[in-house]
This record gives C-alpha cells, structure tokens and sequence, in this order.
C-alpha cells in the first residue's frame, strides 16, 4: 500500500527535476559561480578517483585539482582503481577471493608505485593466501598471467588444450583487442586442422593477433574432474607474430606492452575510469598528457593524474 | 501503485530521455537540430597518432565528441553516505540496508552507478527518509509560505547541488512546497517533501 504522500513527492521530484532541463541563467556573481564551480570539482574528483564523497578540507580548497596527488595516492584510490581494472580485465567477478589474481596484484602495482607494465611483466607469483591472495617477487613471474588460478579460469575448451581464450585474454588486456566469438555448428571440425579453413582462419592464423599462434606460446591445459586443470610448458618453439619471431609468452607481453596499442589501451582505461567512457576527439591533447605520463612516470598514478589535474576535467 | 508506478516511469523518462541536457543540468536550448551540432567536436584539437598492430589509427576509434559535454555519471552507492551527511548532516538510516537496490558492485569488483526505476525510487525513499530527520525542529512547524519557501529552497539547492537555483528551479521548487503538497497536512512532512525532491534532482544524484 503506497499513501498519497509518496504519490505527491515522487511528483515532487519530476517537477523539480522537469525544471532542471529548462534553466534559464547561470548565478550572476563571480565570486559565487568561482566558490560552487570549485565544490563541484572537489565532488567530482573526490567520488570519480576514491569512490566516496570529498572531506570538508577539499570542499573547502578554492582550487581542488591542486590536491589531486593526495587522492590519487590514498588507499581508496588504489582499491577503486584495482576493482576498475578487475572488472575491465575479466569476464565477471569472482565468487572467490584467492581466485582473484588480476584485483591483487593492480593493488599491489599501484600501492607500491611499481610501473604499470608490472602488472603484465612484472615478476610476481600471486597465490592464495587466508582469505585472499599474497603478492611476493617471483623472477619466473609474468604479471597475472602465468598464475595458476588465471590460466585455470581461461583455460579454455580447445580440444588439445590449446588456451586459445587466455591467448585472447592477454591480447585485448594488453592492447584492448575486442573480437565477436563465433557460434559454432553441429558437426563442425574445431580443431586446430578445422580452425586452419575460413573463414576461422583469419582469425586464429591470419591476423596480426593469430589465436592460434598466440596459443602456441602458452602452456596446453588438460582439465580434470573438481575443476582441476593441469598446465604442460609449451613445446610448439618460436613463434612469428608481431613482426617478431617470439620464443615465449614472456616474449609475446612484452612486444605487446612495449607498443603505441598498450600504452592507447591503458589511457582509454583510465579515461574510461574517470568519465565513465572513452576519450573524445576534442581530448586528444589530454589524452597524450597520459600517455607522456606513462611513458615517462611510467606508473598509473601519475598517468590518472595526467588526466584528472587537466582543466578539463573540471569543466 | 499503478498510479505511482507510471509517475516513476515518467520520471525515469526524464532521466534516462536520450536528451544530453536532462543528465547534464545544462540550460540549452530545445532545438534539436543546433544541440546535435553543439555535441561534435567541431575544432578538433591536434592530438598525436597511435599505430595498431594492423597499422590502424588507433585514435580514429574516438567518437566524435565535443570537451565538456557527456560529463554527468551517477554517484556510486559507496558516495551517497557522505554526500547526504554533506547535505543534512547525518546520512540516512535507510541508506545502510539499501546497497542492492543501487546494484552496489561486489567485493574487488567494479560497475558503473545507473540509474533504475528501484534505484530512483530508493533515492527519493532515503533521501525523504533523511529529510524527515532534518525538519522535525520548530523552523519547520509552520507550513511553506511563499517567503520561506523561496529562502529554503535556494539555500538547499545551493548546499546540495553546489550551485545555486536558477529562478525557474527557485519558483518550481516554491510551487511544490506551496501548492502541490496541499494535501500534506503535517508542516515537518511538508518541509521534507521540498527536501526530498532537491535530494532527488539530477544536479545531486550526478557528479
């Protein structure tokens, strides 16, 4: 049972806001359009980098942007930022914390100020640990990517094991490579010998990102039952892609994280985590600041800060 | 509840309309001919080039967008506790318990806040929820008059929204408190209807 009264202030809010699409002038004092212009921006920055609303101090701070060092390098930062990556880098979220390889180890990359390319060639081995995972050096580490709780989550169905989907997932983590999977037919060969005639071949031989080839790079997988999965090292050779002869996967993230693609793919992400959708063309000078960041700061902080300092961010 | 379920629906309507002025709390026009050419980047910066791997330009992806439009996201549920005590000094009771009907992202796991037919109706539920709290005091036991109405509203509309009323916000938000809650009977409820409708406005609920 709903009583008139809600009736009447849910109408409430619709006029309100039904004058809001027709506003007529902007406050004509300065001063005062200067003071609300700078509260905006403190919500704004505030809420976009932490996730919560800004202190009192920031509220208060006539220039806001002047303070964004102190957010970007608090705790809440680096969850929000590791949580955004987590859900851009995988398919949807994990029931299981010590499962969550992608979430602890961004933290830890940002916490620590590491570059950002760690996060995909770092050494690192990230295993579970109490009721969640623990990041430690590793020289046989290769970011996320060869811990085991990633490959067995993109392990894949290829009937030889081949982890043709963890090829795909390094690929668009890296480079934000976006492809259709295809539906295949009753009866169809989707084997490797099947995948080599068209039109799967373009995809998985052909193209500059060749599943196929890239799958050779990596270990094969056999599932077993309870979900196990076992990882063979791979045995295929080097590999030719990229324009490079490739001997590893190690090889393979590194070409890819030292490209033009990486370093576009990374500051659209942080775009994406600070307007909530890619850069524009207009932004093009902004989102070159990012890039320069990264380039040279090389971690995340310096390159979301790239951004969020902008005057534009603010407008 | 049909009655208020269509009301809901008309008022998501105005949210979610496909007009970039209703997100953005812009004053444009209503031409929709010079408001499409108002969204393109018509002086496109000189921005540097960026080589695919298929030697594609990677920045010819980008939309074409004008700076400073396509800005307004919806605050998150984890902001909305602070952002209320900013306002009215404590947040809500209801806000605690409310975290799914905002689809508050899972542990380690991120989503961008939207807006829903629930999530809107929980925003004015809580934020009415909070106002009740705010205009139980003497200020509020006589019902809105033109006078106080007009200092209420502009002053909670500059608090909440961190810019000031515009005259036709002012005179629309004075109507509501004067006229179209006549049927409140309750001064304080009245008082926290105004409240709950400012609470519940686009200018607080983006950032």
């Amino acid at each position: 049972m709903v009583s008139h009264k809600s009736l009447i202030g849910v109408l409430g809010i619709a006029a309100v806001m039904g004058i809001a699409l027709t506003r007529g002038a902007h406050a004509e004092d300065a001063t005062a359009d200067k003071k609300e212009a700078a509260e905006r921006c403190a919500v704004r920055l505030s809420i976009a980098l932490t996730g919560k609303s800004p202190t009192d101090a920031l509220m208060s701070q006539p220039d806001p942007q002047a303070k964004t060092d102190l957010l970007v390098g608090s705790d809440d930062f680096a969850e929000r930022y590791a949580r955004f990556i987590n859900a851009e880098f995988n398919g949807g979220p994990a029931d299981d914390a010590t499962v969550d390889p992608v979430y602890y180890l961004a933290k830890h990359v940002i916490s620590n100020d590491k570059p950002w390319s760690d996060l995909f060639v770092g050494g690192y081995a990230i295993e579970a640990s109490g009721d969640g995972m623990e990041v430690t050096e590793d020289a046989d580490g290769l970011g996320y990517f060869r811990t085991k709780a990633w490959g067995t989550r993109y392990a894949g169905n290829e009937p030889a094991g081949m982890m043709l989907v963890a090829g795909f997932r390094i690929l668009s983590n890296t480079t934000g490579l976006e492809l259709v999977p295809s539906v295949g037919q009753p009866g169809e060969d989707r084997t490797a010998s099947g995948r080599e005639s068209s039109p799967c071949k373009s995809c998985h031989f052909d193209s500059w990102y060749a599943l196929d080839t890239v799958a050779k790079l990596l270990p094969t997988a056999k599932k077993g039952t309870n979900d196990t999965v076992t990882f063979t090292a791979a045995k295929a050779g080097p590999q030719k892609l990229l324009g490079k002869t490739l001997a590893d996967d190690k090889e393979l993230v590194t070409a890819l994280v030292d490209s033009d693609a990486w370093r576009f793919s990374q500051c659209r992400n942080v775009f994406k985590f600070l307007y909530g959708r890619p850069e524009n063309q207009c932004e093009a000078p902004v989102f070159d600041k990012c890039v320069d960041a990264l380039t040279t700061a090389k971690t995340i902080r310096a390159a979301v800060t790239a951004v969020a300092q902008d005057g534009s961010f603010c407008q | 509840m049909i009655a208020r379920s269509i009301v809901l629906l008309g008022l998501v309507g105005l949210v979610g309309c496909g007009d970039p002025d209703s997100l953005l709390g812009r004053r444009g026009n209503n031409d929709s001919d010079s408001t499409s050419a108002a969204l393109q980047c018509t002086a496109k910066p000189q921005g540097r080039s960026y080589m695919g791997f298929d030697n594609n330009k990677l920045e010819e992806t980008r939309v074409n967008e004008a700076g400073g439009i396509n800005r307004a996201r919806i605050k998150p549920y984890s902001a909305m506790g602070g952002e209320y005590t900013r306002v009215l000094g404590a947040a809500p009771a209801s806000l605690g318990a409310s975290a799914s009907s905002f689809d508050d992202p899972p542990a380690r796991w991120y989503s961008e806040a939207a807006l829903s037919g629930v999530s809107l109706n929980t925003s004015f539920a809580i934020a009415f929820d909070g106002c009740v709290a705010q205009t139980t005091g003497s200020t509020f036991a006589a019902a809105p008059t033109s006078d106080t109405a007009t200092k209420y509203c502009a002053e909670t509309m500059r608090k909440a929204w961190s810019q000031s009323g515009s005259p036709d916000e002012i005179s629309g938000c004075v109507d509501l408190a004067t006229t179209k809650l006549s049927s409140e009977t309750d001064p304080h409820r009245q008082w926290a209807y105004v409240c709950a409708s400012i609470l519940s406005s686009t200018h607080f609920l983006t950032f």
